[in-house]
């Protein structure tokens, strides 16, 4: 008998093993709340902190949950889900991800959108913020008389030798691919070629940014909130806003197609583009707002300032291989023209 | 109430097991190869044979830890290849003794007894019996790691004893003990069959043990039978040139030779000798004449010349004496004539030295004679009786020690 | 004659033996169960790496881009270089260490040991932040550095790569071959002085050469460690980018990345990492000399001046290894804001892993405590099966089967199994589930060999001799083989289990929210380039105390259980 009963009991072993592995684990969103909100964003706490608890005391009976995460990421992620969405927002992330993503998310016509300067014509993305991207030097490393004024100071054989210009891979950073197609359709690739002589080129913006600050790099681009939150902190950098053109990317927010809670999600939007959580986002990032009518931080040049190189939105969003292929190609001749150039010495 | 049985379906009830035609290999060798032995009930019965001889394959297909490839098993009357080892009753006692290192002694012993759901009372009972029996009253809350290596062998014993098995199973218990200890568990061993009668099957590579303990001996080699027998008849009558070598130290003597006729009598003859086939001993030599055979001779089997006093004549031959090993109670020869190399077992007063020449007696009437290819023994004449051969000189052995 | 052996065995009979096993049908659905996990999404990278970007029709395409563009190229050529160097920076530092261990008479020894063994579970990251900070180009030591007048520019790039990867790979090498050193037959070297070499050549010709194989298993771990090594890179690497940075890059671009060209990277890891496991066991195949002797080397004893130098050395090692720790402890107190560190003391930080990530230490915990409760039981099975049951093409199936996520990169195995699990029939992207799966096949390799080897040690008579006394095959297993295999099982599990708290590389790839671990607070918070610094290092100071408190308790445990000598050898 006790054969038998060891044998039946190794048999419910196995079976509640493969159950378990295979099909036991309870899979998260099977259970939907009637008014439960998930939100995707890759800001930090910060921010989120004060806009969720405001949020909550305007709307009591929404739950949100935070999915926080990269920007690639969590596009990603929405990409995976796309036929069984799981988030119902998408906070943060340039327009020209939206743009090149655009199946994924839901026209919604927001009672905040006259108030944007930049809009989608199709109402998938509805704008959040500005961000410039100007060039950063490290001052232990760079003397005041020696910074660069303009974009074109950028291709001084003087910076490749100091340890380079700190520049992401718009493979894949989306600053990266902002500052390369912004440089390029003002100068051309012939000057990409040169700035990348000159370059250290980083996988992630992360890694750019973080490179100067640590003095890794002299000098590189940086987004201008992160960089005027550093300057206010005492790092020891310097922002430089150059005469020929800054390059800009604008961050938006949109309702992810198919999402569960579409009401909740509209209530959000309409929240988070208002114009009393634009001025939190503003105080709280240093970041301009996209909205018109909503100061840049005091410690900021005006928006109508900057200079600002305009991009061919349908070049960026339609010729993204080719772009990306022909940044490639240059980066595979600086070993090359680097080699040529100590040989003429 | 009492029955240890109780919680087992008892498969085997009378001792007696059958090997019938049993196979096993491994990858490509065959460790068994279509052996077949009938073991009597109440029978002490040996497998012996060198390392790789498949002995230890076959006891471990009658305890059912291998299935075999081909072949039956029987316990009595019941078929056993498929049966489990924890449903075939046979007690089994492993080289390497297996005790649990995590139980007692006394726990070892309890631990089959449990598993028949004996109460607790019984199991003590039973414990201190059986330790009793081993002759290791004392020892029951001992762990093995405390034990000496004789100790542990015997709670390895009590452990399969306790349980009254059908068939005792023995895989070399007694190889990992010291000599003197070995000698000792041989002289226990036995006892303990006398008194229980178990049906026992007991491995070993070593012919001493062999020879003094069991019934019957089988003898094997590349997986195969070579010769089941007492253990007298084995020595005497080894069935070929594999169980002669086998069993003696030193083993027996084997020299290649050529059977010649003169007259009605009989000779081996080589290079350097020709030796006196004793008149009656084999069957028909007549086949053998002229061809080329075995002849064999175990070393006691020789005799320094000097030493014997009986009959001057035949069967001498002059040997070229390699080395001396002397033993105390006799001395080893190793000697060459012609293209053989011998060892006799000789007087330890003989003068024989190292480098010089020295007669040697054969004791034909002991002689073995092989067929070359086959190296099986051709065969002896039934009633054959071996006469004595002399007697050996004592004053002059008292003499050479001087 | 073979052929006559041939068995008759009527095939219904044998159907019937295979159903009466129970461990045969254990057998069949743990490997259709590993097939499914290990095997499959495997298969899924390689379909995905051979898909054309438009059409449906398979490709070697990817291929060809991968080792003609540039990006790809270099990488790859990095990631060679990065494993190759660390690994000789890991071997140089591992092995001299373990000679002298092993051989002389070295106070405080068995604390030297366990402090080596703790270095094993360095936190992931830490190492490469704290160098970063201390060798970078403004680091607080190159500064130092160049205010004494050595002209130091910085560690980053492939010096603190190798730098870090050398330091985190060093026991890894280390333990192994320390206890070759240990275990070898002291008379093949008194045999080798006593034809004349002397103590020097005996150590060079005939020790180092018969330590050879313990050497080669750690090495090949140390350079699979670096070549799979995501963390590392990332902080430390600059702009020397290497493959697993890439693969990721690739998988989750903003910009644009592809599936197809991520799951050619990976087929391109895997296929590294499969070659140079071939390379090593093709080695260890020829020089197998199993001169392991009963007899320990007894150690020998120094001049009290050598013993000074010796141990100095060895505490010069010990606290270069141990410098991330400090740093990373100091840094957890320290004031940060947009990742610019203050020089004020504080508790917020750790204020803040109280307030804000409490519940990823929860998570952390629960998930890898259940996937190292799966490991220990699937493992427990299949180690059983490896070592006691000799079904053909089942057990040695298994066995290959079971170590292929050993020679898996994490992020590999993470994109493999995205790649499976974001569709029908199991949808396990985004919960936990995932995560808890991906760390049991990782470390089921470890739990299998650490329980193997403890079953190897329990000889198969004494289960047999159970067998012998009436107990049902899975009783003796039960009673006797689980029994003394315990402590290994103890061992290896708190192991597995501190390797799957601390894993980054599948988890960086697998994580989604709620569910986020210790390790990913960690790794965003260090990663991006405003973040709180801070909340990365109080969590790492919690997550090295959720590591080496276990690794102590398991420890004194450990040593506390000599009474009963649990295996038994023969």
């Amino acid at each position: 008998m006790t054969m038998k009963a060891l044998r039946v009991k190794s048999m419910v072993i196995v079976l509640i093993m493969a159950a378990l592995v295979l099909f036991g684990f309870p899979v998260r969103g099977e259970k939907s709340h009637e008014k439960n909100l998930v939100i995707y964003t890759p800001n930090g706490g910060e921010l989120t902190g004060p806009v969720l608890k405001a949020f909550k005391a305007r709307y009591p009976d929404i739950d949100v949950s935070l999915i926080t995460g990269g920007t690639a990421v969590l596009m990603s992620r929405i990409r995976a889900e796309k036929d069984r969405p799981l988030g119902d927002v998408m906070w943060g992330g340039g327009t020209e991800l939206f743009d090149a993503n655009d199946a994924l998310f839901e026209p919604y016509k927001s009672p905040e959108d006259p108030a944007f300067a930049v809009k989608d014509p199709q109402s998938r993305w509805h704008a959040y913020s500005v961000l410039p991207k100007v060039i950063m030097v490290n001052t232990v490393l760079v003397k005041p008389s020696e910074y660069p004024a303009t974009m074109k100071d950028l291709l001084n054989p003087r910076w490749g030798e100091a340890g380079g210009v700190a520049l992401s891979n718009p493979h894949y950073s989306g600053t990266g691919y902002a500052i390369v197609t912004a440089l390029v359709t003002k100068y051309g690739w012939d000057f990409m070629q040169e700035l990348l002589v000159n370059a250290k080129v980083t996988e992630s913006s992360d890694a750019m940014f973080k490179m100067v600050r640590e003095g890794e790099a002299p000098i590189g681009f940086i987004n201008e909130d992160l960089g005027a939150k550093w300057l206010a902190e005492g790092a020891p950098v310097k922002l430089i806003y150059p005469k020929d053109g800054i390059p800009s990317e604008v961050d938006a927010v949109g309702i992810i197609k198919g999402a569960k809670d579409p009401k909740a999600a509209a209530l959000f939007l309409d929240f988070v583009e208002s114009k009393e959580m634009h001025e939190l986002m503003r105080n709280v990032l240093m970041r301009r707002s996209a909205r018109a009518d909503v100061a840049p931080p005091a410690s900021l040049a005006p928006t109508s300032e900057l200079d600002i190189i305009m991009r061919d939105a349908r070049w960026i969003s339609e010729q993204q291989d080719k772009i990306l292929k022909d940044f490639d190609i240059r980066l595979a001749k600086v070993p090359g023209i680097l080699r040529d150039r100590l040989k003429k010495k | 109430m009492g029955d240890p049985m109780r919680g087992i379906r008892q498969e085997n009830s009378s001792g007696d097991v059958h090997i019938r035609e049993v196979a096993k290999r491994f990858g490509t060798t065959a460790a068994v190869n279509k052996v077949s032995i009938d073991v009597q009930n109440g029978e002490f019965l040996t497998f012996l044979g060198p390392s790789g001889c498949g002995k230890t394959t076959l006891l471990r297909m009658v305890a059912g830890f291998l299935t075999p490839d081909a072949g039956e098993i029987y316990f009595g009357q019941a078929l056993m290849n498929s049966v489990p080892p924890w449903k075939r009753n046979v007690g089994f006692v492993f080289q390497n003794y297996a005790l649990w290192p995590h139980m007692t002694a006394g726990e070892n012993i309890a631990y089959g007894l449990k598993i028949r759901k004996l109460s607790r009372r019984e199991i003590r009972e039973k414990v201190r019996e059986v330790l009793e029996l081993v002759g290791l009253p004392d020892i029951e809350t001992r762990y093995p790691s405390q034990l000496s290596g004789g100790q542990q062998q015997r709670i390895a014993l009590a452990r399969v004893l306790v349980l009254n098995p059908g068939v005792l199973l023995m895989d070399e218990p007694l190889s990992n003990l010291d000599v003197k200890l070995r000698g000792q568990m041989r002289a226990e061993l036995s006892r303990l069959h006398i008194r229980l009668k178990t049906t026992t099957i007991y491995v070993t590579h070593d012919q001493m043990e062999a020879m003094t303990m069991s019934d019957r001996i089988v003898v094997m080699r590349d997986g195969l039978v070579q010769q089941i027998g007492a253990p007298l008849e084995i020595y005497d009558k080894p069935d070929n040139v594999f169980v002669g070598g086998f069993i003696g130290t030193p083993p027996m003597n084997f020299v290649d030779a050529v059977l010649a006729k003169e007259g009605d009598a009989f000779f081996v003859q080589g290079k350097g000798f020709k030796l006196r086939v004793p008149e009656g001993k084999f069957k028909d030599l007549g086949p053998y004449l002229g061809k080329e055979v075995i002849f064999g001779i175990r070393p006691e089997d020789i005799i320094d010349q000097d030493f014997y006093s009986g009959e001057p004549g035949g069967n001498v031959i002059t040997a070229m004496v390699d080395v001396t090993e002397p033993l105390g109670s006799e001395v080893l020869l190793h000697g060459r004539f012609g293209e053989a190399s011998i060892v006799a077992r000789v007087n330890p007063g003989t003068r024989a030295r190292g480098g010089e020449e020295h007669l040697l007696l054969f004791n034909m009437q002991k002689m073995h004679l092989f067929h070359k290819e086959t190296e099986k023994a051709i065969e002896v004449q039934e009633g054959f009786t071996v006469t004595d051969l002399g007697k050996v000189k004592q004053a002059e052995k008292r003499g050479f020690q001087g | 004659m073979a052929d006559s052996l041939k068995t008759v065995k009527p095939t219904r009979a044998r159907i019937a033996a295979v159903i009466r096993d129970p461990w045969i049908i254990l057998s069949l659905g743990l490997m259709a169960i590993l097939l499914f996990l290990i095997f499959y999404p495997q298969l899924w990278i390689v379909k995905t790496s051979m898909s054309a970007e438009t059409g449906k029709s398979l490709t070697l395409g990817n291929y060809g881009r991968f080792f003609t563009e540039y990006r790809f190229k270099t990488a790859l050529v990095h990631s060679a270089v990065v494993s190759l160097l660390s690994l000789a920076g890991a071997t140089l530092i591992a092995v001299p260490m373990a000679f002298i261990l092993a051989r002389y008479v070295i106070p405080g020894k068995q604390f030297i040991l366990s402090l080596v063994t703790m270095s094993v579970m360095s936190p992931p990251f830490l190492g490469a932040y704290a160098w970063v900070i201390l060798l970078g180009r403004l680091g607080i030591l190159s500064q130092f550095l160049r205010k004494i007048g050595i002209p130091f520019g910085t560690i980053v790039g492939l010096p603190g790569i190798v730098w870090v990867i050398s330091w985190v790979t060093y026991p890894l090498i280390f333990l192994v071959t320390y206890d070759a050193f240990c275990s070898l037959d002291p008379s093949m070297e008194e045999a080798g002085m006593s034809v004349g070499a002397s103590r020097l050549r005996t150590n060079l010709n005939i020790t180092l050469p018969l330590a050879m194989p313990g050497i080669i298993t750690g090495a090949y771990m140390a350079a699979m460690a670096a070549f799979a090594d995501f963390g590392t890179p990332v902080i430390i690497g600059g702009n020397y980018s290497v493959l697993p940075v890439l693969v990721y890059g690739e998988f989750l671009s903003e910009v644009g990345g592809s599936y197809a060209m991520a799951s050619t990277g990976s087929v391109i890891m895997l296929v590294v990492s499969t070659l140079v496991l071939l390379l090593q066991r093709y080695y260890l195949s020829r020089r197998e000399y199993s001169s392991v002797g009963a007899v320990r080397v007894q150690p020998r004893r120094l001049s009290p001046g050598k013993t000074v130098l010796a141990l100095a050395g060895i505490m010069f090692v010990i606290l270069i290894s141990f410098v991330p720790h400090i740093t990373v402890i100091i840094t957890s107190f320290m004031k940060w804001q947009w990742g610019i560190v203050k020089p004020l003391f504080t508790l917020a930080n750790y204020a803040k892993v109280w307030s804000e990530a409490s519940k990823p230490i929860v998570i952390s915990f629960f998930i890898a405590g259940v996937a190292t409760l799966l490991d220990i039981v699937i493992g427990l099975f299949i180690a059983y099966i490896i070592v006691k049951k000799n079904y053909k093409g089942i057990a040695p199936g298994l066995n290959t089967l079971v170590m292929i996520p050993y020679i898996i990169p994490g992020t590999v195995l993470g994109i493999g199994f995205i790649l499976i699990f974001n569709k029908p029939p199991v949808i396990l992207t985004g919960t936990w589930a995932i995560l808890c799966i991906s760390y049991f096949v990782r470390k089921l390799p470890f739990a299998v060999k650490s329980i193997e080897s403890s079953l190897y040690q329990v000889h198969p008579s004494l289960e047999e001799a159970a067998m012998s006394v009436g107990a049902s095959s899975f009783r003796a297993f039960r009673d006797i083989t689980a029994k003394l295999i315990l402590q290994g099982i103890v061992s290896g599990g708190t192991m597995s289990f501190l390797m799957n708290i601390t894993e980054v590389s599948s988890t960086i790839i697998l994580y989604a929210a709620p569910w986020i671990t210790m390790t990913i607070v960690i790794f965003t918070n260090a990663i991006s380039a405003g973040s709180d610094f801070g909340l990365a290092s109080a969590m790492t100071v919690v997550l090295m105390a959720s590591v080496y408190i276990p690794l102590y308790v398991l420890n004194r445990l450990v040593r506390g259980r000599g009474g009963v000598q649990a295996v038994q050898t023969t």
